[in-house]
């Protein structure tokens, strides 16, 4: 069983990341974030993480993801132009890649060797219990921080006033085509 | 099956996805997709590590949980972002968006 659903989470996962940056329509690439994070949430049941798979679940695949989608179907079809591929920028992009993949392959196949695991999975209860003892104060901070950062999601999308609009109009040259 | 090894190198996989992707993409709204990808591939290394190198603690999955909230606050922020510089610019490709270009 947990290997069943670790080879479904690995296919889902890495089959959705792909799309995720390969994709040239965006919804496909959102489309492919979400597989990814149904994926790694199938992953994180055999290793013991119930819990945080049902979190990732609720809020990353439906919060996250489903923001993302929100904002491509609400705003102007920009996720539909064809963009110019500059192989060029290819280019660079594989080198980059390449170049970062070379330490992180050698420290993740270098990493000790696993301590036999006897002990069970931690409970829903252990998890409850140490975030309101020991991480207390990080999780009243992660709350502020949704808080503040609601509060300035709503002032930064929200219309300009038409004064400051116009002087914004005379500061940035309109740019007339839309290349996205 | 189940392994670190097994766990690390996918995560390993998964983040050079969201690398490529922050260098490839121009678009605002891919690179938030890239940056999520790689958000979820230190998620996996949390979870991994928690369960063969620390069992029968909860550390690594509390810190999960927190990525999880960090990066909620992070897409609403960056989703009002590209409003805003859609909204300025009139485009989300992030070489038009340089005023700031010192």
């Amino acid at each position: 069983m947990n290997d069943f659903l670790f080879i479904v989470g690995l296919l889902t996962a890495l089959g959705g990341g792909l799309l995720a940056v390969i994709a040239r329509n965006l919804f496909h690439a959102a489309i492919g974030l979400a597989a990814t994070l149904a994926g790694t949430a199938c992953l994180f049941v055999p290793i013991g993480g119930e819990f945080v798979a049902v979190i990732q679940v609720l809020v990353y695949l439906g919060a996250v993801a489903v923001s993302i989608v929100f904002i491509l179907m609400l705003s102007p079809p920009f996720y539909l132009k064809r963009v110019h591929r500059n192989a060029l920028k290819l280019l660079g992009a594989v080198i980059v890649t390449l170049v970062v993949a070379v330490p992180l392959f050698a420290a993740a196949l270098a990493a000790g060797p696993a301590k036999g695991s006897t002990a069970a999975a931690p409970t829903v209860q252990q998890i409850g219990r140490a975030l309101l003892t020991e991480f207390v104060f990080p999780f009243e901070i992660i709350s502020v921080l949704l808080t503040v950062a609601i509060i300035g999601a709503i002032v930064i999308a929200r219309d300009l006033p038409e004064d400051e609009q116009a002087v914004l109009a005379e500061k940035v040259p309109a740019v007339k085509e839309v290349d996205a | 099956m189940t392994t670190l090894t097994s766990y690390l190198v996918l995560s390993v996989i998964l983040f050079l996805f969201g690398v490529f992707g922050l260098m490839e993409r121009r678009n605002l709204v891919g690179l938030l997709i890239s940056v999520e990808l790689m958000l979820n591939a230190a998620s996996i290394n949390f979870m991994a590590f928690n369960h063969f190198m620390f069992p029968g603690t909860v550390t690594g999955q509390i810190m999960t949980l927190f990525v999880i909230g960090l990066a909620a606050a992070e897409a609403t922020l960056f989703l009002a972002i590209v409003f805003a510089v859609y909204r300025h610019y009139r485009s989300v490709n992030v070489e038009r968006v340089d005023h700031l270009r010192g």
